[in-house]
């Protein structure tokens, strides 16, 4: 059991002009579920490999506990690993993969089938043990990469989107599984994905990084509604945050927030939650306004009247549960790249769009084509500086 | 239809016209092909074709060139698939026998001009009182060559006899000089030293005898030929059993010995590799007191293939070859001895080889039925004599078990 | 009703043998045909020259059982396979293992280590029996003047040198195929998988004994198989190196030179002793043993390999 600290860890390539990892510092608490999550080519598994000692280390340290173990090799490091491949070794019985950690370490036969009878029972792999990798379902593949991991009682667990192989519905069911796994064996655990889902159902944590570059770390819940930068807002939460270039206005010691020709108002809820529209309160902002918080109006009638907005529905894509109304507002969409080819438009916009998502009850009887009154919740808006893209939270 | 008619009387008409100029036979050209295992004469076998081709128009020789063992083997693959040339050289005796009753060798009987030709080259080319071959490229000896300057410097005659040549030997190595080279990796060059060994204690009566049974390569003053030739081993060149034919004769040309076993016709070789070289040449020594021997046999005798569609013109070729002129070629060209009575124009090293084989000329074993399967039978065994690692009286044994004795 | 006609069972059974016809009338004319002219030749005494043969059935075969230069050529490529194949997975995966890490100029050591198996053993044999001569030869003079003295020989002419300067000219020459096969092996095993090792506690040995070098069992299996084949058919070395006698004193004959020699003639003097018909019967026997081993070869070897 330990805690997993990164001083500005930093890593470069020697062939390649910019840094994958620049000064990254995290304090993993003993025990805790860190998930490191972003898009493709963020870093994220650069790092996790360099804790496991299998990239080296150009800056920085990493620390286990007290010690430093940048310059130890990664079998000293008391590390268990699980790929996104699950790397089981091929030629060996599901048994030997599970056994291959304590047979290095010379740990007495009996003790070795003590321990994989333990860890099979907990991933339910009993039937499978004299199989070999090559005849397993990816799911059992998955757990004897977990097993392997877990029946050395390492002090860290280092997990590479230890999910990402399988079918949707598989991964789905095996999320909990490790969450559950870990949360019984209470190791310190980092876990890489680029899935939000992920991020967001199964650790204590969540990570974001983007380009080398750490964006925020906050539990799920605060990194969701308390997102610090444009790029954590539309990264976190599916359909992504709407967000839209506005103007602000102070009327009276009110604050209006205009999309094109319609205006909103700020609350006095929102102004406490970001400080720093006072700081902005005649000039241009970036709102971002989550798909949840917008509502057919039609059927909430009581829903004040100056926090709705009428547009055209475009399209309307039915989930059962609810239905995703893709409206044309009069605004200008900010898009904050979240794929890798992308990385040169942040916050550029695209004049010609405006379309922004509602998630409307499923009894909403609005139709296609149709003009819709939305009811916004303007308590739960969220505000961007304009120019740098920073939640107007802090008096920045 | 048309295009044809008209070119078949623009052929008719242009056939015609020739009919009244030239003789008949000229208007087709005649390519004879022909398979040789020379490649080293090559410069002397093309003049001499040449001056072929310029006395015959009508034909064209196409000569291939195939070395050493691989001869054999394509010449026998071609024969069985019925793809041989038109000409190719066999050895006289045996092999040119079974060829002819394989039917493979045309029977050339009556068609050769043998007139001219000396008694033991017509007896050699006799089967049954049938011709098969024509023995175009003469007859080698196989003596003893020695490089004239380098025993002139050690003092030195060459030897005659066993004691004089292991002497030599003790005192070759004793300065540091490799006393004989021999290229033994085929087992070749061994099996003429035992030819000539063996015929030095039995002479040719004795061959005679020992075709009959009444003679053995055993008997004990026999015997010692075989002792002699493992004696030999320790004068021979370093590594003398996987000497290659072409290293020991580069060896022996370059003066890395002082003497070599060798034929009549190695000497254009010698020369080509060193055109400084010296020679003499005298009869192989001889075992204890015998006298000293040389082998004799007939180059590869010219065969004409059975299944020839041109069998008049190589019998023409044939008879050119057996001609005056071709054969002063062959002997000022070639240093061969030549089957007829043409003289070299001034040969010192053919003058040497005649006189050589005045003293005791035996010929060589597997131009003869009876002992043709021990010349295979010594060429396999040498090297484990030179080795040691077989016995004289097992070899001798050995080659005595071969030979097909006649009634 | 006017569709077309229905397909008959047996062509759309069959129908696919049709694209393999071509192949199948080429692998008849070179390979079928011949192999069962040659059976029919080796059950009589044609000597290859002429047309006189009598059918003499398994006489060449029973000759062949106590025919005693047939089990000393045999034992020979024996001893050539034994070496070569502890040479190629040893040495062999050795320097693919040197490669696989990547050094500065793999290309020109890959390269170069691979140079002798596309080029012809017969030119390179020749300049080995050059270098090798102890009368002309460079490596008696090379090891004189790094004063080994002792170490020079008479390779090719000792009996007992001989046959290691032949293997070891084999070894040379093939080599590469080790190397490339074995680096092609070790190129397929993932990258992770020696990264979990070494998470797994495992060292630089462990690792590569106890999961990289399993991966190499396809490898394994194809070296051993192409080994043994090439060994058993060894001849151009042989030849070209110590001449169709496999000399000196046949302490180099394999079945290679002997079939070559009995079927075709070892003497351009005489060719009493060629029985064309008696090596036709060697060449067969030897592909049926041959044929046999190699497939309790790979049934053994196979069995080691991961599935799927």
């Amino acid at each position: 059991m330990s805690t997993v600290t990164l001083k500005n860890l930093s890593k470069r390539y020697e062939d390649a002009d910019s840094v994958a990892l620049q000064d990254l510092n995290i304090e993993v608490r003993d025990g805790e579920f860190l998930v490191l999550v972003g898009p493709s080519g963020c870093g994220k598994s650069t790092a996790l490999k360099m804790i496991g000692g299998l990239e080296s280390i150009t800056g920085g340290e990493v620390m286990i506990g007290e010690r430093v173990i940048n310059d130890f090799a990664s079998r000293d490091r008391d590390i268990a690993m699980v790929f996104q491949s699950y790397a089981l070794y091929p030629h060996m019985s599901v048994y030997d993969n599970i056994a291959f950690p304590l047979q290095i370490a010379k740990v007495g036969r009996a003790e070795i089938e003590k321990r994989v009878k333990d860890v099979s029972k907990i991933l339910q792999l009993d039937p499978y043990l004299h199989r070999r990798p090559g005849n397993l379902s990816g799911g059992q593949r998955q757990r004897v990469a977990m097993g392997r991991a877990i029946i050395r009682r390492p002090s860290v667990f280092l997990m590479d989107e230890p999910l990402s192989n399988l079918d949707a519905k598989l991964r789905v069911k095996m999320r909990s599984e490790v969450a559950q796994i870990q949360r019984q064996l209470k190791v310190t655990t980092i876990y890489v994905t680029h899935d939000q889902v992920e991020a967001m159902t199964m650790g204590d944590r969540v990570a974001l990084m983007r380009d080398g570059v750490l964006q925020q770390i906050d539990t799920p819940h605060t990194i969701y509604h308390e997102p610090r930068n444009t790029f954590v807002a539309s990264f976190i939460g599916s359909p992504a945050m709407n967000l839209f270039r506005a103007r602000l206005d102070s009327q009276n010691g009110e604050l209006y927030v205009s999309l094109g020709e319609q205006q909103l108002p700020v609350t006095r809820l929102t102004r406490q939650r970001y400080p720093g529209l006072e700081q902005h309160s005649e000039g241009d902002v970036i709102v971002g306004i989550r798909p949840e918080d917008l509502e057919d109006a039609a059927l909430v009638p009581e829903h004040p009247l100056n926090q709705r907005l009428q547009a055209p529905v475009v399209l309307l894509e039915s989930l059962g549960s609810d239905q995703m109304a893709h409206v044309q507002l009069d605004a200008d969409t900010v898009t904050d790249a979240d794929d890798e080819d992308d990385t040169e438009s942040l916050m550029s916009s695209t004049a010609a769009s405006g379309i922004c998502i509602c998630r409307f009850a499923a009894q909403s009887p609005v139709k296609a084509g149709t003009r819709v009154t939305i009811a916004v919740a303007c308590d739960r808006l969220h505000f961007f500086d304009a120019a740098t893209g920073r939640a107007l939270r802090e008096d920045t | 239809m048309k295009k044809t008619f008209t070119s078949g009387l623009l052929a008719i008409s242009v056939a015609l016209s020739l009919g009244y100029t030239g003789a008949s036979q000229a208007d087709e050209q005649i390519t004879l092909s022909m398979w040789h295992q020379h490649p080293e004469w090559r410069d002397k076998t093309e003049a001499i074709l040449a001056a072929f081709e310029a006395a015959h128009p009508g034909i064209t020789i196409d000569l291939e060139e195939i070395a050493g063992t691989n001869y054999t083997a394509r010449l026998n693959t071609a024969l069985a698939a019925g793809e041989a040339p038109d000409l190719f050289g066999l050895p006289a005796g045996p092999e040119t026998a079974t060829a002819a009753a394989s039917g493979y060798a045309a029977d050339l009987t009556g068609l050769l001009d043998t007139d001219s030709l000396r008694g033991s080259a017509l007896e050699a080319i006799d089967n049954d009182g049938k011709i098969y071959g024509a023995p175009i490229l003469g007859a080698y000896s196989v003596g003893l060559y020695y490089h004239r300057d380098i025993l002139a410097d050690l003092g030195m005659e060459p030897p005659s006899n066993q004691a004089e040549f292991m002497s030599m030997c003790e005192t070759m190595l004793d300065k540091g000089i490799t006393p004989l080279v021999v290229p033994a990796s085929d087992g070749i060059v061994p099996s003429f030293i035992y030819s000539m060994l063996t015929s030095s204690v039995m002479g040719a009566e004795g061959f005679t005898e020992l075709r009959q049974g009444k003679r053995k390569f055993t008997d004990p003053d026999m015997l010692e030929a075989a002792r002699f030739l493992q004696d030999m081993a320790k004068c021979m060149q370093p590594g003398a059993v996987s000497t290659p034919y072409v290293e020991g004769k580069a060896l022996a040309a370059l003066k890395q010995g002082a003497m070599m076993p060798g034929g009549s016709a190695d000497y254009p070789g010698y020369q080509e590799i060193n055109p400084d070289v010296d020679l003499g040449v005298v009869p192989f020594p001889g075992v204890g007191n015998n006298k000293p021997a040389t082998v004799t046999g007939l180059e590869y005798i010219y065969v004409v293939n059975a299944k020839s569609e041109h069998q008049e013109a190589a019998v023409t070729f044939l008879n050119w070859m057996l001609g005056d002129d071709a054969q002063q070629m062959v002997v000022d060209t070639i240093t061969m001895t030549t089957n007829k009575n043409v003289v070299p124009a001034e040969n010192r090293i053919l003058e040497e080889f005649v006189q050589a084989a005045r003293v005791n000329d035996v010929r060589v074993f597997y131009e003869l039925p009876e002992t043709s399967a021990v010349w295979n039978t010594i060429q396999q065994n040498a090297a484990a004599l030179l080795l040691g690692e077989m016995s004289p009286e097992d070899f001798a044994q050995a080659a005595q078990d071969a030979v097909k004795v006649s009634n | 009703m006017s569709s077309p006609r229905a397909q008959s069972t047996l062509s759309s059974t069959y129908g696919h043998l049709w694209f393999v016809l071509p192949g199948f009338i080429f692998f008849l004319a070179v390979m079928l045909i011949p192999l069962i002219l040659a059976v029919g030749i080796s059950m009589t005494n044609w000597t290859g020259f002429g047309g006189e043969l009598e059918f003499i059935g398994l006489a060449n075969y029973a000759e062949l059982l106590t025919y005693w230069p047939f089990y000393r050529a045999a034992m020979h490529n024996a001893i050539i396979f034994l070496a070569i194949l502890v040479f190629q997975h040893t040495v062999g995966l050795y320097i693919a293992v040197l490669l696989n890490e990547k050094p500065r100029f793999m290309q020109f050591y890959r390269t170069v280590l691979f140079l002798p198996v596309i080029m012809s053993l017969v030119a390179t044999g020749f300049i080995w029996t050059l270098m090798l001569s102890p009368n002309i030869g460079l490596i008696n003079p090379l090891l004189k003047s790094l004063g080994l003295d002792f170490l020079a020989g008479q390779w090719l002419s000792d009996p007992k040198l001989a046959l290691p300067v032949i293997i070891f000219v084999t070894a040379w020459n093939s080599m590469g195929w080790a190397i490339i096969i074995y680096l092609s092996g070790l190129q397929n095993v993932p990258e992770e998988l020696k990264q979990a090792a070494a998470m797994d506690g495992a060292n630089t040995r462990q690792i590569f004994w106890r999961v990289v070098f399993p991966q190499l069992s396809p490898a394994f299996t194809a070296l051993t198989v192409l080994t043994f084949i090439g060994t058993f058919r060894t001849f151009d070395v042989v030849y070209v190196l110590t001449g169709p006698l496999g000399a000196p004193n046949f302490a180099t004959d394999v079945m290679g030179t002997l079939i070559y020699r009995t079927a075709f003639g070892g003497s351009s003097f005489s060719s009493a002793d060629i029985r064309f018909a008696f090596g036709l019967a060697m060449a067969l026997l030897l592909m049926l043993i041959m044929a046999a081993c190699c497939h309790l070869l790979i049934r053994l070897l196979r069995s080691r390999e991961i599935e799927a």
